[in-house]
């Protein structure tokens, strides 16, 4: 199969928008069961045309509305918005259009892991550096049911350097900004370096989602970081730690580091010498090893993103205009061996499609007609993550209309 | 005087729906004294959430009065905040009732900390004022989002400074009295409890079950367990969860107050009254001018870099550079520097000599000079500008390519830090100050600036930017006598040749023995 390249990208995304882009099921999520009417109609969206236009403040009234537009337009990107108390194409200079329903969601953003990973720079992600992504996954998304109770949990790759998560529960989409801002600060434990380079310090009482998201860390720690990263396999990466070290353990750690030579060596031979002396450590070192794992490994949350309430993100199912990936739903569970270098790119998908179509022209139309056609393409396993989601999702929204106390 | 207020407005939060009831101001009294003392039953607690409509009679005066009172309250609260004092800490609460005695504000004072009047009457027409003063603050406040978040914010921590003060037999009380009652953990689920949050909770302790929205505050900090969207509390923390029901109740009816504020219009006292709080926002004062006309102008360029807040370093470098400064820096610089004690001549020399390198005499004369002459009331109304403070400076708009207001609020962190370079102060310094500037502690941040500009000073709150300038001289000045007592020859960079007179205390930043360990850094 050939590879994506830009140029191609106007032809390909009419095609896309035509025949792949899946607008029952897209439209059937925003519109949340049709509890409401206006969720759908007062939701914004704006669209990326080519040449970086943005068009903001788009709503429409009927899934068809919709649908005629993504043709009409074909955008390069798509951006989901708020639902206000308006619809937003009728939004004036002046009016006051209040947020009345936001998805909870997260961004997670590669590059925010430079500090901590060596295989990649910049907007790039390998199998190597998704596993990163992959247990900060996992640690969101335990704390999310567990913590929170949420249920109704979409994750997305973008298509290129991140992952998204749509949070869809009723009382979500519903959350005061001071609770969601709370929310997202709670689960925000790393914060800006300190003079050692420290991004978090914990105390003698850590608290039960930080040590759950250990013991998450822990099981791959060494495979994903040490190994993986190969973090201490640089004099650039122990300096990195050595730096968080206090004295007296740094003059044990550093000559046992220099007569070894891997990172996984190195690594176990600090964390031998820090039990060791845990005793003698003072505070900011007595839990050095678990904050290095979390330093490492624990979800870098763009949390301004989780702030605000009218925050746009981009949308499941467009294409990444540089990479041509399609920006799909991926499953928490199965995230570790989720591989971003797999998703198919929306010039593969096209080609799948008319190879499918070369296939059984022989056979009747009508035959032809009721496959759905992102069934004869790769899109359909996250399709198939897409359609569960929305299934349980829209049960929810059927009982929560026939029992409006549940929440 | 007649008053009648019967407008639909009010949003009564005690039931679901939006309530209209009138507020009768027609029968005034003159002396509220004749009070029917059953009336202490609808009064039963100190403390009140305020969800019935005050509907009473009460004179125009005294509605006035407890107005005034309690916005001096909620300023006091913000001025406390200001100087980093954490909310909910023994400090923070007697600072607040420190400031407030020397506001005179006794009967709140009383009020606030639970104790009482001395008689019945008293305590009721007490806590009527509490009542009402609230009410017609929230119609005040009402107006703009930033007025809005201003109020409750403020309301947020009065509420708390008062629930401090309460015994527990008060609290429970209270909570009894709002009909406020919180699920308990039982054993089996305070077991799986303690098991599934790894021994951070406690089978000895009690634990109630809060919906977590209810308690963002305790969610935010990592403060309790949490599970399924139930956080685990302890009675300590039940604060946390009042607050939030009464933030969002109190949001909500400003909310609903600011969309019928129209309604006001048919009604001018009403109006007056409500409009008139917050006009006179209290201010540190800065009058002390008794060493004025000593500092000798050549002087300015050591002083800007060895005494001045960065504020006025920045327009003074400003000035040197391009040799112009827009209108509200001449006036907040020309202020600054009558304070310093430049007199009216210096000062039209110092501006002019300056003005002139880009101007010619007669268009300074034209257009300046007439404006540096009233600033030190020499023309026009006469009357005496005194240096602006902090406050004042910190709450000027400014735009793009204009100079004054307070650098630690008008820049952010990268342009901050640049102007930090030229300092002479480590980068964790640096940092430290751009830290608290960003986290909106500007006058704080402005103190760790002077405590880095002086090594080994007292800790010293800057409420004033011409504060600042005085007790930096006092050190150096001190510094330079000690030097000269032990005879060294060392000479210390030129303090402005002024003698302190010793003036009682004047301003109140003076004697605060704040313990800045406190702050949330
Ligand atoms: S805090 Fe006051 S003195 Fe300091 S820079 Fe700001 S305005 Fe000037
Ligand atoms: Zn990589």
């Amino acid at each position: 199969m050939g590879k994506f390249s830009p140029d191609t990208l106007p032809e390909l995304l009419s095609v896309y928008y035509r025949r792949l882009f899946p607008y029952d099921a897209y439209t059937r999520w925003l519109s949340y069961g049709n509890v409401n009417s206006n969720t759908f109609s007062h939701r914004e969206m704006c669209f990326t045309l080519a040449g970086d236009i943005y068009i903001r403040y788009q709503s429409f009234d009927k899934p068809s509305d919709f649908e005629n537009e993504l043709q009409k337009k074909c955008p390069e990107k798509i951006d989901i918005g708020a639902v206000y108390s308006m619809k937003p194409k009728q939004k004036k200079l002046g009016s006051d259009m209040e947020v009345v329903e936001r998805e909870l969601i997260f961004d997670i953003d590669i590059t925010d892991y430079d500090s901590v990973r060596t295989c990649c720079k910049d907007a790039d992600v390998c199998s190597k550096c998704w596993k990163l992504m992959s247990i900060a996954t996992k640690i969101l998304d335990t704390a999310l049911r567990d913590d929170f109770g949420f249920k109704h949990i979409l994750w997305v790759f973008s298509g290129r350097r991140g992952i998204h998560c749509w949070v869809c529960d009723e009382v979500a989409r519903k959350l005061e900004s001071n609770v969601r801002s709370a929310v997202a600060e709670y689960l925000q434990v790393l914060i800006r370096e300190d003079s050692t380079g420290k991004m978090v310090n914990l105390s003698d009482k850590t608290h039960p989602s930080i040590k759950r998201a250990l013991e998450i860390i822990d099981k791959v720690f060494v495979e994903v970081c040490v190994e993986g990263q190969n973090i201490l396999g640089t004099s650039q990466g122990m300096l990195q730690m050595l730096q968080m070290m206090e004295d007296n353990l740094r003059k044990e750690v550093e000559p046992a580091w220099e007569k070894l030579h891997t990172s996984v060596d190195r690594w176990n031979a600090f964390v031998g010498i820090f039990e060791r002396m845990r005793g003698e450590l003072k505070w900011k070192n007595k839990h050095l090893v678990d904050e290095i794992m979390l330093q490492w490994a624990y979800p870098r949350l763009d949390i301004a993103v989780t702030k605000g309430a009218n925050h746009l993100l981009k949308s499941p199912f467009c294409i990444h205009p540089k990479t041509g990936k399609l920006c799909i739903p991926f499953n928490p569970a199965t995230a570790f061996t989720f591989d971003p270098d797999g998703v198919p790119s929306i010039n593969e998908l096209i080609e799948e499609l008319q190879e499918f179509d070369r296939k059984v022209a022989q056979e009747e139309d009508d035959v032809k007609r009721k496959v759905k056609n992102y069934k004869k393409t790769s899109m359909y396993k996250s399709m198939q993550i897409f359609e569960e989601f929305l299934r349980n999702l829209e049960v929810s929204c059927r009982n929560s209309k026939a029992d409006p106390m549940e929440f | 005087m007649h008053l009648s207020f019967t407008t639909p407005f009010f949003y009564n939060s005690s039931c679901s729906c939006a309530h209209f009831p009138v507020m009768d101001f027609s029968r005034v009294c003159r002396r509220s004294t004749k009070v029917n003392f059953e009336g202490l039953q609808k009064y039963p607690h100190e403390l009140q959430l305020y969800n019935d409509f005050p509907a009473f009679t009460i004179s125009i005066g005294e509605l006035e009065q407890s107005m005034a009172e309690r916005l001096c309250v909620l300023q006091t609260l913000e001025e406390v905040g200001n100087r980093g004092l954490k909310v909910g800490t023994e400090d923070w609460r007697k600072t607040v009732i420190e400031d407030l005695k020397k506001h005179n504000l006794r009967g709140f004072c009383k009020l606030l900390t639970a104790t009482s009047l001395g008689s019945d009457v008293e305590d009721f027409n007490m806590r009527r004022r509490d009542h009402m003063s609230h009410y017609m603050l929230r119609v005040s406040y009402s107006e703009s989002e930033d007025k809005r978040r201003w109020f409750i914010a403020r309301e947020i921590e009065l509420f708390r400074l008062r629930w401090l003060y309460l015994t527990e037999s008060k609290r429970s009380e209270f909570l009894l009295l709002n009909n406020i009652k919180y699920s308990k953990a039982d054993d089996r689920e305070k077991q799986t409890a303690v098991k599934l949050s790894y021994g951070f909770m406690t089978v000895s302790q009690e634990y109630y079950f809060i919906p977590v929205w209810q308690v963002a505050d305790l969610v935010r900090s990592r403060k309790v367990f949490i599970h399924k969207g139930m956080a685990y509390i302890t009675n300590d923390d039940i604060i946390s969860v009042l607050l939030a029901s009464y933030r969002a109740t109190l949001s909500q009816a400003l909310a609903y107050i600011s969309r019928r504020l129209h309604v006001l219009d048919d009604d001018p006292r009403i109006l007056g009254l409500v409009k008139g709080a917050g006009k006179n926002t209290r201010e540190v004062e800065y009058t002390n001018f008794a060493n004025k006309d000593k500092v000798d102008i050549r002087q300015l360029d050591t002083l800007a870099e060895i005494s001045y807040p960065l504020c006025m370093r920045q327009m003074h470098q400003r000035l040197r550079t391009v040799h112009h400064l827009k209108h509200f820096a001449r006036l907040q610089y020309g202020l600054f520097l009558k304070g310093i004690g430049v007199s009216l001549e210096d000062s039209l020399l110092f501006w002019r000599s300056e003005f002139c390198k880009q101007m010619d005499v007669e268009k300074f004369e034209k257009s300046h000079s007439y404006n540096i002459r009233h600033s030190y009331g020499r023309e026009g109304k006469r009357s005496n500008y005194a240096p602006q403070s902090c406050m004042k400076i910190i709450s000027t708009s400014v735009s793009a390519g204009q100079y004054h207001g307070c650098p630690f609020k008008t820049l952010d962190s990268p342009a901050l830090l640049k102007a930090l370079q030229g300092s002479g102060f480590s980068m964790i310094a640096q940092h430290e100050i751009a830290d608290l500037a960003k986290k909106g502690h500007y006058q704080l941040a402005c103190s760790a600036h002077f405590s880095h500009s002086h090594k080994g000073a007292d800790q010293v709150l800057i409420g004033h930017p011409n504060h600042y300038f005085d007790e930096s001289q006092k050190i150096l000045m001190s510094k330079m006598v000690k030097k000269e007592e032990k005879g060294s020859s060392t000479i210390v960079k030129p303090p402005a040749e002024k003698v302190k007179a010793d003036t009682p205390k004047t301003d109140v930043w003076e004697d605060m023995g704040i313990d800045l360990s406190d702050v949330p850094l």
